[in-house]
């Protein structure tokens, strides 16, 4: 701790002081103020971050004096609270967002309780948590929703209410300080949009009084016309198109109320379905697929090209025959809700396992073995045109997703050097990756369930292995879909020897999607 | 009935500031408005005194527009064709439309709804994309200012339509 106390991290401190005055005024409206001595807190070392793992900890008895723990793990937290506001950092990755959280805290209320206890859950260290979870439920038996209400005010209920697909009768979305003032109701989200049909563009007014006002020439232009700008907003950008619908009521009655531009999405290469590759499009080391001729049902020979406009033809006709009221209602709904594996970010499963090491004749004072916490992650980051990366690293995100691009994985796999990014991506494999049709899965008729399989090839620890990865597609949370990867099976092929073997899928952690802002909107894929 | 000597025929239109301009028949015809029009008359119906009139464009966006038509005078017609419309890439502007489009806002929107009016789609969908590539990338607030809109939202509208659509920021 001693080497730690050298360099304050200025983050850090002034989250700590901000935390201690926060205290402070919690204390005095408790009115124990004599309880705590916040110079502990004070007292305590900012861990520096990303220090390596494994790291030591002395068990669950050590829990009052708790050392500073590194919070790479917070992550994994974070990630799981996405239907929160987006944190917007200017410094534009969300991933390097996590809040620094390295100092012991004084725990007061059994809200400070309990979210130690989520810190220390996250961290895999499940004994301290429990202990904490208990403490706060001793304190406050409805501690986890005075939590909800701290942490997501409001969030729950708007998100369902958001949801237009439901039905159900939108929850008013506000928070409780606004409900007591007695404002009006507000309008359900339906009720807002379908009072804003009737209005206009409003001209900014003039900025000096009396002068002619600024021309705002697109407030003339009808509906027709916007709505062919706004798809073509939506077909380069669809979080560009959303956004439009904060600029003022009109837009945001187009916004809610067009299909026409969520059906071109849809239909469309750019983000849409006629992109996700249902058939390998590439080799597992990223070489085109050689050109061969394969016979269609009539036993005749068509060329790969040929094959490849059939197979968009029927993934055109498959999708629009999916528009339909039981199972996607609106284009806008299909974009949000059918299966989707998304480019904008990476995947991540964070695995903690806890192995006991050897007791240490030096460290008496610890009494027994110690405790190992190994923490370390999958990471698989997708692109449209077929390919993946695949990185199994006990490396935290923050060293990784920024440098997760095809260019580094090229450059460093033969020469492996010690520092960043090298030192992560060397290990990263190349891979391909397709999304399962209903042509996998011919007995099941659920078409959400038919498409929600991906199916991972990668290489292997040496040339003559090669790894394949089943997965399935979910959506974790209230407001994101498609954030969420599970395993179903994990095998290794030996080619010498044409032998399967299976992992064995002890870890088998889900993967969480996480926003990473330098990967863009991902390129679209070139035309055929 | 034209096809005698389509390239030479000339065609008179008249804007509705009553500017007369003098227009290869070919070039008209990227209107399909027009075309249609002139399909249905004799070429003898349009002379210099008796130029086609139209209405709601005044003659500096009639003369642009009828720039647009010169310049590309030889492209193949297109046909509106659904399936194909949605999987052609829409982002790209070739570079000369990109020039021609340079010009002030209220221009802009006067070319897209004589474009419109005249149905001329090559030259409406430049002029769209031209609008959206101006909204690309912005903040409502940057919108806000780029088109002179007022926000017309309550703070607590703003934040139930933001909540909204905070899921497509995950495209």
């Amino acid at each position: 701790m001693t080497s730690e106390d050298r360099e304050p991290n200025s983050e850090l401190e002034s989250f700590r002081q901000k935390w201690i005055s926060d205290l402070r005024s919690r204390r005095e409206s408790f009115g124990s103020a004599s309880h705590q001595a916040e110079a502990s807190s004070a007292a305590s070392a900012a861990a520096p971050a990303g220090t390596s793992r494994p790291r030591k900890h002395s068990g669950p008895s050590s829990g009052k004096k708790n050392l500073p723990v590194i919070d790479d793990d917070e992550y994994y937290l974070h990630v799981q609270s996405f239907d929160g506001p987006p944190p917007t950092s200017a410094s534009g990755h969300l991933l390097s967002d996590a809040p620094g959280k390295g100092v012991e805290r004084s725990l007061v209320s059994a809200l400070d309780h309990y979210e130690e206890a989520m810190e220390k859950e996250a961290q895999g260290n499940m004994g301290e948590s429990l202990r904490l979870y208990r403490k706060a439920y001793r304190l406050d038996s409805r501690i986890d929703q005075t939590y909800r209400e701290k942490h997501f005010p409001g969030g729950f209920a708007a998100t369902k209410g958001a949801v237009p697909a439901t039905g159900a009768p939108a929850a008013p979305a506000t928070k409780k300080s606004e409900a007591d003032e007695g404002e009006p109701k507000p309008l359900t989200l339906e009720e807002l949009i379908a009072s804003f049909s009737t209005l206009k563009i409003e001209p900014a007014p003039p900025e000096i009084e009396n002068t002619p006002p600024p021309p705002c020439p697109i407030a003339n232009l009808p509906d027709e016309l916007l709505v062919h700008i706004l798809q073509d907003v939506a077909v380069a950008d669809v979080g560009d198109f959303a956004r439009l619908s904060l600029v003022c009521k009109h837009f945001a009655f187009l916004v809610a109320t067009e299909q026409r531009p969520w059906k071109r999405v849809c239909l469309g290469s750019e983000f849409g379905f006629a992109s996700v590759p249902r058939h390998w499009q590439k080799s597992i080391e990223w070489e085109d697929l050689e050109i061969q001729e394969e016979a269609d049902e009539d036993g005749l020979l068509i060329s790969m090209r040929e094959l490849e406009e059939r197979r968009l033809a029927d993934a055109l006709s498959f999708t629009l025959s999916l528009h339909d009221p039981d199972v996607y209602p609106s284009w806008k709904h299909m974009f949000r809700n059918r299966p989707r594996i998304r480019f904008n970010g990476c995947y991540i499963s964070t695995v903690n396992y806890v192995r006991s090491g050897q007791a240490s004749t030096n460290q008496s004072t610890w009494g027994g073995a110690p405790v190992l916490i190994v923490t370390y992650y999958r990471y698989l980051r997708f692109f449209r045109d077929g390919t993946v990366i695949s990185l199994l690293t006990t490396a935290s995100p923050v060293d990784v997703v920024h440098h997760l691009t095809p260019e580094l994985l090229l450059l460093h796999r033969e020469a492996p050097h010690p520092h960043l990014p090298s030192v992560v991506m060397h290990q990263a494999y190349k891979g391909r990756w397709r999304q399962s049709s209903a042509l996998d899965h011919p007995d099941n008729t659920d078409p959400k369930e038919q498409e929600s399989d991906i199916y991972v090839e990668t290489e292997g620890v040496g040339p003559k292995y090669m790894y394949r990865m089943d997965l399935t597609l979910r959506s974790a949370g209230k407001g994101t879909k498609n954030n969420k990867i599970v395993w179903r099976g994990f095998h290794s092929y030996n080619k010498l020897t044409d032998d399967w073997a299976e992992f064995q899928l002890k870890n088998d952690k889900p993967f969480f999607f996480s926003r990473v802002k330098s990967y863009g909107i991902g390129e679209p894929v070139k035309e055929l | 009935m034209a096809e005698a000597k389509p390239a030479s025929q000339k065609i008179w239109l008249i804007s509705n500031d009553n500017a007369t301009m003098e227009v290869d028949r070919v070039v008209v015809e990227r209107s399909m408005l027009l075309k249609n029009m002139l399909e249905d008359l004799s070429h003898t119906d349009i002379t210099q005194d008796n130029p086609i009139p139209i209405p709601n464009v005044n003659e500096a966006v009639l003369r642009k527009v009828v720039e647009w038509c010169e310049h590309h005078r030889n492209d193949p017609v297109t046909t509106p064709d659904d399936e194909s419309d949605a999987r052609k890439k829409t982002t790209d502007i070739e570079e000369w439309d990109q020039k021609f489009m340079q010009v002030d806002q209220e221009m802009l929107f006067e070319i897209i709804l004589a474009s419109n009016f005249l149905d001329i789609k090559p030259l409406l969908d430049v002029g769209c994309k031209t609008v959206a590539n101006m909204i690309k990338g912005k903040s409502p607030e940057e919108i806000r200012k780029t088109f002179n809109i007022t926000n017309d939202f309550s703070a607590e509208e703003e934040e139930q339509i933001r909540r909204e659509n905070e899921w497509a920021e995950d495209r």
